[in-house]
């Protein structure tokens, strides 16, 4: 009979292995769709390929890819996030709100001049 | 509990803890490996319930990414991959450690989580206003024109 560690083991792997596998699935055959990820929207309303969105994503797979390796690498610790890594993640954030931010604020700029002119 | 599969892993705990009561141990000894195997028997269970329905659409998970306005959310994106990268790394270091202690999470992923999280409510929060907003301002629909009351009967 396997010991509970064991079993604990096997069972975590399977249900994390299982639920990685099923999003991964869902993402790829767009079950889960990912269409205007990288689309930003003016305040016209209006979409456009959003640069911010592009570097969040490049700096969100790199963090999470260099991050797994480190852990594969050394599984006996969980490793320190580098301050630099966090400051771009942090900047990267920033200028992906920023830009969500000014089309909101464009939008309310839009609806007052509209509602001046009707 | 309506859900036969939630009963059944239920069932399938108790005989497993039943079993173990039979096996010559020690009382406390096999308490705690009756609950111990009970508590995981149930878990799997559960989890494998949640992953059926998952993969068979009982649980949509087509609005997992959406935004209010339609299209994925990249903050939510983010926030999932997260998760799972730190759920994941998590998982190794218990699983690789041989002292069964609990492992220290450092700062800085800490500082990564909440960088993550704050960005998807505050997302969020841009998104309500930019909806409530638009509600502001788009014109209401005409009002119908009501039949005139027919007079009440003397």
């Amino acid at each position: 009979m396997p010991t509970i560690a064991q079993l604990a083991r096997w069972e975590g792997s399977v249900l994390l292995g299982a639920f990685c596998v099923t999003l991964c699935w869902k993402l790829l055959t767009a079950k889960i769709p990912l269409h205007e990820l990288l689309q930003g929207d003016r305040a016209d309303g209006s979409s456009y390929v959003s640069s911010g969105r592009i570097q969040l994503l490049i700096v969100t797979l790199f963090a999470s890819v260099s991050y797994l390796m480190k852990v594969i690498h050394d599984p006996r610790v969980i490793p320190e996030i580098p301050a630099g890594l966090l400051a771009a993640l942090g900047g990267s954030q920033a200028t992906y709100l920023g830009g969500k931010a000014n089309a909101l604020l464009g939008l309310f700029r839009n609806t007052g001049q509209n509602r001046r002119t009707s | 509990m309506k859900d036969p599969a939630a009963l059944v892993s239920l069932l399938v705990a108790v005989v497993a803890a039943a079993i173990i009561f039979f096996l010559p141990f020690g009382h406390r000894e096999k308490l705690e490996l009756a609950a111990g195997y009970a508590l995981l028997i149930l878990i799997f269970f559960y989890g494998m319930v949640v992953l059926s329905k998952m993969m068979t659409g009982a649980i949509d998970l087509k609005l997992l990414l959406g935004e209010s306005g339609g299209g994925a959310s990249m903050s939510r994106f983010q926030l999932l991959i997260f998760t799972f990268v730190i759920g994941l790394s998590f998982f190794f270091v218990v699983t690789s450690n041989t002292e069964a202690k609990f492992p220290d999470i450092p700062q800085s992923v800490l500082a990564l989580l909440g960088i993550s999280a704050t960005t998807y409510g505050v997302s969020k929060g841009i998104q309500a206003s930019s909806g409530l907003h638009s509600k502001e301002a788009a014109p209401g629909p005409a009002p119908t024109p009501q039949p005139p009351k027919a007079p009440l009967n003397p």
